[in-house]
């Protein structure tokens, strides 16, 4: 006790020694007694036995490079779920009535059969190495026999259970994706045919048409242009056509009325008429072989009305006789000039060219004003047409993904149909357990011996701590500070010779007993409970 | 040598008047030298190891002790030596006894054993006296002195047994009559030693009495039995001045050393 005010010296080892020599009836009196309580324990625990199926998990057969699994949850989480299954009441009730649990307890309520189950099977993953995986179901109980069989029953119906799963797992995710694609193909489906009715609707606007539309419109612009010419020169031809029919026929109204008068002055007249038309006709014919060949059909037609005129010319300047002759014949109504026949046919020939030149220009308009229309909407139409093809294409790339997973899912079901994919395979069925996992002769061996010494050594450090009785020199000498003036042994009597003897005795008796107990723990250990618990019966019996 | 003789030879013839009536334990022969045999009486108390093995390791610790007190570092040696324990059976009587024969055995020291201790005295016993009148019955009736003191076998020591054991032990020991016999004592005899045997101080009072007029104590403390607090209590009383030393008594020799215990020379 007053040690503990000042700093603890460190303790020799033969001063341990000289405890532990000093307090050795402690140690072998706690050692007697906690190996007799364990040996005691030992043998009279209830026994109990533990069969272990143990069970690898066997990756797909087929490489997962080429046919992906669509059962992708862990292997501890499948194996959670089938233990849930496998502890599930219903099953626990089957396995009870198949082996006629408990039949020794009908007082026991089914609840608490289940739950003593439930505390008897265990499954445990083995630790994992390299990828590979293994895991063991175990049960114990105490019958060996009874034991054995319910472990093999629980292992066949954990694979059952995984490979069910497993499959239900595929076709699951299989019909899933059918479903899924035959929803996305309707929708596909509607989005194409929106698609070309569009199309077929705004034909001739879309926007890979509108080359084609700007090209068309030039040539229409072209054309026109070209129409606008033709119908001006037809123009001009019509009024020069009018104009002679116009002085034919004034001068066929003339002679009548100025027969009385002087009929040559009107001669005169009209020669000077003829030469000038001439005279103009030439000019423009010149210039128009400024601008164009002579084989122009302008320019032909215009050659062609020069020698008319030049003929006519001609015959204005023939001898009178003709012409003095012409004053006579206004008399009686003159027939019709073949040459105002001929003109008027060429007019009527003019108007319906013209006429014909104006409703092709018309159309040409028309037409064009559909072109600008057309190419003036093209954005929009372009802007349009996006939006539907990029629906359009999203959808098909669903479409897509879907088919892939779908033929993929379909692969892996049957793969899992032919069980080809990753199982369970059985190592080591659940064999007759020949030594009893309980009562643990090794756990209550070493916790005895722990229990002993434990005791022991708390007792004398309690005792040593407590005990503050002087034995050593340096207690006196240094604590005290007393000299020691001698130092006086113990006296030998007899008596206490004796008694030293007695207690020698004693103490080889019960270190005999501590020892032979020890053994028999010992022999229980490595031999095993059932062997030596025979061996010793037969011995026995001898 | 011829009153020696004479002295040890009227002891004998004493003590073997009494060798039936106290019973004794036996003690083997062949220890003891064959000149001190024909001395001793066979009852004497077998702890007395300084008369029956005084060749023993026992006896040379107690050589050990006498030199220790008789030729201390410094100053002169005490003449009156207390022999005292913190608790019963410690071994005071023993030590006293013991230490009083050893200092006896030397050339030319005398010794006067005195048994104070009035309760329950043993020091007559070891010496197999019988038990009779003694300083109880000085103090109480004043019987004289030197009726009382025994000589023992042992040429120059001197027994003042503790007499019929009292009612009042403690008045007895506190008295002045028994300070002026310790004064007495101590001054009459220049040349003895004084060694008394005392109560248990944890137990008694008289003790501390005794203390005030020795020159020196001794304590034995018993290995393994007397704490440290109960020397504490006893230096705390007495003083360290006065107290020449300890003694350990019932030692156990250390578990992995054979000495100092081992025989040394021809014992036997």
């Amino acid at each position: 006790m007053v040690n503990m005010l000042q700093p603890q010296k460190p303790i020799k080892p033969e001063e341990i020694l000289e405890i532990i020599v000093r307090r050795r009836w402690l140690i072998v009196l706690s050692l007697c007694f906690f190996l007799t309580l364990g040996v005691g324990l030992t043998l009279k625990a209830p026994k109990s036995y533990q069969a272990s199926t143990l069970i690898l998990v066997q990756q797909q057969s087929v490489p997962s490079e080429y046919v992906r699994s669509v059962v992708t949850s862990s292997i501890n989480q499948r194996i959670n779920t089938i233990s849930q299954q496998i502890l599930s009441r219903s099953n626990l009730e089957k396995i009870i009535d198949q082996f006629g649990l408990y039949a020794d307890r009908p007082d026991m309520y089914l609840e608490d059969k289940i739950l003593e189950m439930r505390k008897r099977v265990n499954v445990k993953i083995e630790q994992a190495r390299h990828g590979t995986e293994s895991f063991s179901i175990r049960f114990s109980g105490s019958d060996p026999q009874r034991v054995m069989r319910i472990a093999n029953t629980l292992a066949s119906y954990f694979m059952d259970e995984n490979l069910k799963v497993r499959e239900a797992q595929a076709v699951g995710t299989s019909e899933f994706l059918d479903f899924e694609l035959e929803k996305t193909r309707q929708r596909l489906e509607e989005l194409e045919k929106k698609l070309s009715e569009y199309r077929a609707q705004h034909l001739g606007g879309l926007p890979d048409e509108l080359e084609t539309n700007l090209r068309t419109l030039d040539r229409l612009q072209q054309q026109m242009v070209d129409k606008h010419v033709i119908l001006r020169e037809a123009k001009t031809s019509l009024a020069l056509v009018e104009s002679r029919i116009n002085e034919i026929e004034t001068r066929a109204r003339q002679p009548i009325q100025e027969g009385s008068g002087t009929p040559e002055t009107g001669m005169r007249d009209v020669v000077t008429e003829n030469q000038e038309k001439l005279r103009q006709a030439r000019q423009e014919y010149d210039r128009l072989l400024t601008v164009y060949t002579p084989r122009h059909p302008d320019v032909k037609r215009l050659a062609k009305t020069i020698e008319n005129l030049e003929q006519l010319v001609a015959k204005e300047n023939d001898p009178d006789a003709e012409n003095t002759d012409l004053p006579l014949k206004p008399l009686v109504p003159p027939p019709e000039d073949p040459r105002l026949k001929r003109l008027k046919s060429e007019r009527d020939q003019l108007k319906g060219e013209i006429r014909s030149l104006t409703m092709a220009l018309d159309d040409i308009e028309k037409k064009m004003v559909t072109y600008q229309k057309r190419v003036e909407e093209t954005p929009r139409r372009e802007m349009e047409l996006q939006s539907l093809n990029r629906d359009y294409a999203n959808i098909r790339d669903i479409y897509n993904s879907l088919l892939n997973r779908k033929l993929e899912a379909e692969l892996s079901v049957n793969m899992e149909k032919k069980q080809k994919g990753e199982q369970f395979r059985i190592l080591d069925s659940a064999k007759l357990p020949e030594k009893p996992v309980s009562p643990d002769v090794k756990k209550y061996f070493f916790l005895s011996m722990a229990a002993g010494l434990g005791l022991a050594a708390g007792i004398i450090f309690l005792l040593e701590f407590f005990d503050s009785s002087l034995r050593r020199d340096e207690q006196i000498e240094e604590e005290l500070k007393l000299s020691i003036l001698a130092t006086i042994p113990e006296l030998q009597t007899s008596n206490a010779t004796t008694r030293k003897w007695v207690e020698v005795a004693a103490f080889a008796l019960c270190s005999l007993y501590a020892a032979a107990f020890f053994a028999f723990f010992a022999v229980l250990y490595v031999k095993g409970l059932d062997r030596t618990l025979t061996a010793i019966k037969t011995m026995l019996h001898i | 040598m011829g009153k020696l003789f004479d002295a040890l030879e009227k002891a004998r013839q004493d003590h073997r008047v009494q060798e039936d009536e106290v019973p004794v334990h036996t003690v083997k022969t062949g220890e003891i030298p064959a000149n001190d045999r024909q001395i001793l009486p066979k009852t004497v108390h077998p702890s007395m190891v300084t008369l029956l093995k005084p060749h023993s390791l026992e006896a040379e610790q107690f050589r050990i002790l006498k030199n220790n007190i008789l030729f201390p570092e410094k100053g002169d040696p005490p003449r009156s030596i207390m022999i005292t324990s913190p608790s019963p059976s410690e071994g005071k009587s023993f030590v006293a006894a013991n230490l009083a024969v050893s200092i006896a055995k030397s050339i030319d020291e005398y010794v006067l054993l005195m048994d104070c201790d009035l309760r329950s005295p043993t020091l007559h016993t070891l010496f197999s006296f019988p038990e009779g009148p003694g300083l109880s019955d000085h103090l109480a009736r004043a019987m004289p002195l030197p009726e009382m003191l025994k000589k023992t076998f042992i040429n120059k020591l001197t027994l003042l047994p503790a007499g019929s054991i009292p009612q009042n032990p403690s008045e007895l020991l506190s008295s002045e009559q028994m300070r002026t016999l310790l004064y007495e004592v101590k001054s009459r005899y220049r040349d003895r030693y004084v060694i008394i045997d005392t109560p248990p101080p944890n137990l008694t009072s008289e003790t501390n009495a005794i203390a005030r007029v020795v020159d020196g104590i001794v304590i034995v403390v018993r290995y393994g039995k007397t704490t440290r607090k109960q020397v504490e209590n006893l230096i705390d009383i007495y003083g360290r001045k006065k107290i020449l030393g300890v003694i350990k008594n019932f030692s156990k020799k250390p578990v992995l050393s054979r000495y100092p215990y081992s025989h040394y020379g021809n014992t036997s």
